[in-house]
């Protein structure tokens, strides 16, 4: 597995585009790790007859928004956020996705008819649209809720993923032989189905990190994500709009940051494609 | 059975499971649709009742379901609990801003965007392919609001070239057909160019892919080894062959053509479907919630539908299967 | 072919945005478009809600007598619809209606129309909130075709005031017919005919309403011919729009402050201020939330609520949004309103006076913390805001920094507009942040700040104080001491922060002449406004 996992990075890091976004993530995720340690409180207001709206300069970086509040410092904050509710929920997308995906695979019959119809009817709700629906209906959701409801619109494609991959495989000799002797399916699935299956699931995960940071910049611009005062990048946007036009950098540099990260993530799962299926190099 | 005929059922059962799911969501979930009409005078009890036996909202959850499936089917979604008027009416009344919209992006994606995936094909691996990928990959990494806002203020606020919201101009009534078509482009510019950057890199990658598939064809190095220019055999040959795929993807985007863009519609003040969304959203008006995630459903279902027959009508082989 | 597709349409896209900038010349000044954030559906009074449609619904139907700028005594009214009154006696006065008014279909305002338009707004069933304030309203008969005579039950100095503010005047002849309850979707609502200077021209919903003036109005020519309002839920799209031409007025400004900068960006824009009649205040919920019977843990003492009032610098804040465009308040009286001058004056910004006051009450910081505590719970409450008003949105961060470094610790809870109604309503809060629009008479923040009033979201009770306004609203000669007395009592019983008055900033365009906004309802007389001289 690990072999398999330096032979993925390397095939990653010999693309230019690749390296490009392993690169830009690191110092992303390093910024987003250290940065709140060294920077002040994103949440301190300054004085606010003089300090609010300051731009890019000593003492602040990236200058001052409305509340005289750092907008480096809430910037990198809302980073750290982002980056944490994509990761988390790109990865749960994937566990229940691939748990899905090989229940149905590995049962056929009503079981499978049922899971995969019900896939397909969910694929057909856009998924902004259940996003809005839940958001605006509940009451003041709590982060982890929005983490997990991110998460559970985003695995329908890994399951069929997985599904089809289990299905193809369970006919193959290997799988049998291990049946034959007796290998519990728990087991077949973990050490013979998942790691098949391992590539096409990772390339669909990292390219649903961007989704999903995305997902959560727009919900919050429209006011259904993350609540203020927590910093948060889409929230930066949302707050910029009034003044933009005299103080520019208090909206331009979270979107940037948006942009930079969910590019980055994208180049890597691209790179990721390309290794998997040179066809398409 | 036909083909067409179980891949036309297997769409029904799809819609109707999702408007199934949908609707014991919304309804399962805790809130108050009324309290957006006490706005500024506050609703005596008498009133607040009379209001909830209007919208049915005091009846079991299976009497609501049944109704609202008869409903949906006949296109009756109720009244808007925002706006006091029929669902439908207000759906329709905004449907032809979407499309409109949804249409000039889809010709953007499908013009430009098809052009430009043809142009990473042939000069594949080199670096005009690459620059695009990355360009459109930036697109696509762009928030849709945060770009819409900054062309806003770049073109609309700053240098006053284009204006800055909305479908067109009241005051035109009256003017020739010139001048209204003209506003009405003028308007449409920057919410299309902004929906188009965020959408193309889909465009390009499935007609780069194509392109590519294309040309790998043997009768591809039969036209160029008969001496055919390069560029005749691009326009004349490959890109009938690679057509197909692309025409299928037509299907997929019907959905965009109908929900709108979300973002883009509220950036720009597009009294869209789009926006009336996000509006029935945070104002939690069930009734218009509801009618719009149908619509947006039947869309989705119907364009891969769509997407299905052409790919078969193109493709014989796929109808065997 | 593509490419000469492509280049096709990089030249189309420059030609339209040069018939961009060659259209931004001003458009006609006989046409008025402003920008608004909140759609409207219909104007026909007693079914409109929103505090917008209202305003436009002044300027098609037309009261007995606007307001006079004082809601006691004989001045309170200016003929609009009557062309003058005459007391009878101390429960009677007699209207006579100026023969000129007409509606809009040409048939003449007769007092048959006064009578039913009074017999609506009388009926709780079909006006509740007219119904309330109406209720000394005894009588409303017609003495031939243009003279109403109104009755009240007893003497008292606002008769003038309730005879003419609360009721306008409707079309008998067209909706007498109409059963209550179909009002709202009849044709009439559909096209509301009216009596006023500007009459109904066509709605396109959530697009935009236009009024179209009516040149023989019996009061004067309105200069301006045409109305629009835009809806653009969006503040800085309706800035953008006001900036690009498409829009001449936008009527909420500032803040942010730096709006006022960017109105220099078209020197045919001025901005405009003017008093308001509305109140920015923190509401305390003196019970405990979600259980009216009993007391709030933390804010039914009144001396907390007297140190978190003086342990907030109001004027900074007030200062940091508003600059000059704001006033501090102490009480609920806004300061347009008449008696807004008799309320008493802030308290000083006093925090270490504030710390001390709530360690008497027992709130200290035992565990070092930084919050305080008493009796091992911490002083943490929570703090609402509706997300509809951005201003509003960024006072409550502003006030949760504030109200922080006295070791409070604050939770903002951020709501959409219909869950931060759904919660106030039942007292489902600790503190919200609110914004009150009064009516020009006293007596209508009885429904706020009385002990049975409907809007008391914070459940404060003060007999004393009830009985004060009451005397007001009743006094025959002078209700200033009344009035006065009720201001002080409410402002010392700190049921609120009562933070500031903010001044309403409009941008506008210069052309215009003799510009007048009425506080009450600031569009009223647009049609009194004259149009830059021809050629200019």
């Amino acid at each position: 597995m690990s072999d398999r996992a330096r032979t993925l990075f390397d095939a990653v890091w010999k693309r230019p585009s690749g390296r490009a976004g392993l690169l830009a993530l690191a110092s992303l995720a390093l910024l987003a790790l250290i940065g709140p340690f060294m920077l002040p409180d994103p949440t301190m207001q300054g004085d606010l007859l003089t300090q609010s709206l300051l731009p890019p300069g000593a003492g602040h970086l990236l200058g001052t928004d409305q509340l005289s509040r750092d907008v480096l410092s809430r910037v990198v904050n809302g980073l750290r956020l982002s980056l944490v509710i994509g990761l988390t929920a790109a990865i749960l997308a994937v566990v229940f996705g691939a748990a899905v995906g090989l229940v149905a695979g590995a049962r056929p019959g009503v079981v499978d008819a049922l899971l995969m119809r019900t896939v397909d009817a969910l694929l057909a709700i856009p998924r902004l649209f259940i996003l809005l629906l839940v958001l605006a209906v509940w009451d003041r959701v709590p982060l982890p809720a929005l983490v997990l409801l991110l998460a559970l619109t985003g695995w329908y494609g890994t399951s069929r993923l997985v599904r089809a991959e289990t299905v193809r495989l369970r006919h193959e000799d290997f799988v049998r032989a291990a049946e034959a002797l007796g290998a519990g399916r728990l087991r077949i699935a973990l050490h013979h189905i998942l790691p098949n299956v391992a590539a096409p699931i990772l390339v669909a995960g990292t390219l649903g990190v961007g989704d999903v940071i995305l997902l959560e910049a727009g919900l919050t611009y429209l006011g259904l994500g993350i609540r203020p005062p927590t910093p948060s990048l889409g929230g930066m946007v949302l707050d910029s709009r009034a003044v933009f036009a005299t103080a520019p950098w208090t909206s331009i540099f979270p979107g940037l940051v948006i942009v930079l990260t969910v590019l980055s993530v994208n180049l890597v799962g691209d790179a990721l494609r390309e290794a998997l299926d040179p066809r398409s190099a | 059975m036909t083909w067409l005929a179980r891949r036309a059922l297997q769409a029904v059962v799809t819609a109707l499971i999702a408007l199934t799911l949908l609707f014991f969501l919304v309804r399962s979930l805790p809130g108050d649709p009324l309290a957006i009409l006490s706005e500024d005078r506050p609703l005596t009890s008498a009133q607040v009742q009379d209001l909830r036996r209007r919208y049915q909202l005091d009846q079991p959850l299976g009497t609501q379901f049944v109704a609202f499936m008869t409903g949906a089917l006949r296109g009756d979604f109720g009244t808007s609990i925002q706006y006091g008027r029929p669902v439908r009416q207000l759906v329709l009344e905004r449907l032809p801003r979407t499309i409109l919209l949804g249409a000039v992006v889809l010709l953007i994606n499908f013009t430009l965007g098809l052009w430009l995936g043809v142009q990473q094909a042939l000069h594949r691996g080199r670096p005009l392919d690459r620059l695009l990928t990355t360009l459109s990959l930036a697109g696509y990494a762009m928030p849709s609001f945060w770009l819409g806002l900054m062309l806003v203020m770049a073109f609309a606020v700053r240098w006053h070239w284009l204006p800055a919201a909305g479908a067109q101009d009241p005051g035109l009534e009256g003017a020739g057909i010139l001048t209204i078509v003209t506003d009405r482009l003028r308007h449409l510019l920057l919410p299309a160019f902004t929906l188009a950057a965020v959408s193309i890199a889909s465009s390009m990658r499935y007609q780069r892919a194509a392109m590519m598939d294309a040309l790998r064809q043997p009768y591809v190095a039969a036209a160029s080894a008969r001496g055919l220019t390069r560029r005749r055999v691009v326009w004349g040959h490959a890109w009938r062959s690679a057509l197909p795929s692309v025409l299928t993807l037509f299907g997929l985007w019907l959905p965009i053509l109908v929900v709108g863009a979300v973002f883009v519609e509220q950036v720009f003040a597009w009294q869209g479907i789009g926006s009336l969304t996000a509006g029935a959203a945070a104002a939690r008006d069930y009734p218009l919630l509801m009618g719009s995630a149908v619509l947006a459903t039947a869309a989705v279902v119907t364009g891969s539908f769509l997407s299905d027959v052409l790919h078969a009508l193109l493709d014989p082989r796929v109808r065997t299967g | 072919m593509l490419r000469r597709c492509g280049r096709l349409l990089l030249l189309m896209m420059a030609g339209l945005s040069a018939t961009g900038a060659a259209q931004s010349t001003p458009a006609s000044p006989r046409r008025l478009v402003i920008a608004i954030g909140q759609s409207i559906t219909n104007i026909v009074p007693t079914l409109n809600r929103s505090a917008a449609a209202m305003q436009i619904s002044d300027l098609v139907f037309l009261r007995l007598g606007r307001y006079g700028g004082t809601s006691f005594g004989d001045h309170a009214a200016v003929p609009e619809l009557a062309k003058g009154w005459t007391r009878r006696d101390s429960l009677t006065i007699a209207f006579d209606l100026d023969p000129r008014a007409r509606w809009h279909d040409g048939t003449a305002v007769t007092a048959r129309d006064v009578v039913y338009s009074f017999g609506r707004a009388r009926d709780p069933k079909q006006s509740a909130s007219t119904a309330m304030l109406l209720v000394d309203v005894a009588g409303v008969q017609a003495e031939g075709n243009n003279r109403v005579v109104i009755r009240f039950s007893r003497a008292y100095g606002e008769q003038l005031y309730d005879a003419t503010y609360h009721v306008q005047i409707l079309p008998a002849h067209l909706v007498a017919g109409i059963p209550a309850d179909s009002l709202a979707t009849s044709a009439f609502a559909q096209n509301p005919v009216g009596n006023g200077p500007y009459r109904w021209d066509r709605l396109e919903p959530t697009d935009y309403l236009q009024l179209r003036s009516v040149p023989d109005f019996f009061l004067g020519k309105p200069g301006i011919e045409q109305l629009v309002w835009r809806f653009t839920s969006s503040q800085e799209t309706r800035l953008g729009m006001l900036l690009s031409g498409e829009a001449d007025v936008q009527e909420d400004l500032i803040p942010p402050l730096s709006n006022l900068g960017r109105l220099a960006e078209r020197p045919s824009l001025r901005a405009v201020n003017f008093p308001s009649m509305s109140v920015n205040y923190l509401l305390f919920n003196e019970r405990t939330p979600g259980d009216t019977g009993r007391p709030h843990p933390i804010f039914a003492d009144r001396e907390v609520r007297r140190a978190l009032t003086m342990g907030l610098d109001r004027a900074t804040l007030s200062q940091a949004l508003f600059v000059k465009y704001a006033t501090p308040a102490s009480s609920p009286a806004p300061r347009a309103a008449w008696f807004g001058a008799l309320a008493p004056s802030p308290l000083e910004f006093n925090a270490r006076e504030a710390i001390r006051i709530l360690a008497a009450r027992g709130w200290k910081d035992s565990d070092g913390d930084g919050v305080l505590d008493r009796n091992g719970a911490p002083f943490a409450f929570n703090l609402m805001v509706p997300t509809s008003s951005a201003a509003r949105m960024q006072l409550a961060l502003i006030v949760q920094e504030q109200w922080r470094r006295l070791g409070l610790k604050v939770e903002l809870v951020p709501l959409e507009l219909g869950d931060y109604l759904a919660r106030r309503r039942p007292g489902n809060f600790d503190v919200a942040t609110e914004s009150f629009s009064s009516d020009p008479s006293p007596w209508s923040l009885i429904d706020r700040w009385g002990c049975s009033g409907e809007a008391n979201y914070g459940r404060y009770c003060n007999r004393t104080a009830d009985s004060l306004l009451r005397a007001a609203h009743l006094a025959q000669r002078d209700p200033a001491p009344a009035i006065r007395g009720w201001l002080r009592t409410v402002a010392l019983d700190f049921p609120a922060v009562f933070l500031f008055a903010p001044d309403k900033v409009y941008a506008m365009p210069k052309a215009y002449g003799n510009v007048t906004f009425q506080v009450e309802s600031p569009w009223q007389r647009v049609w009194t406004w004259t149009l830059p001289s021809a050629g200019r």
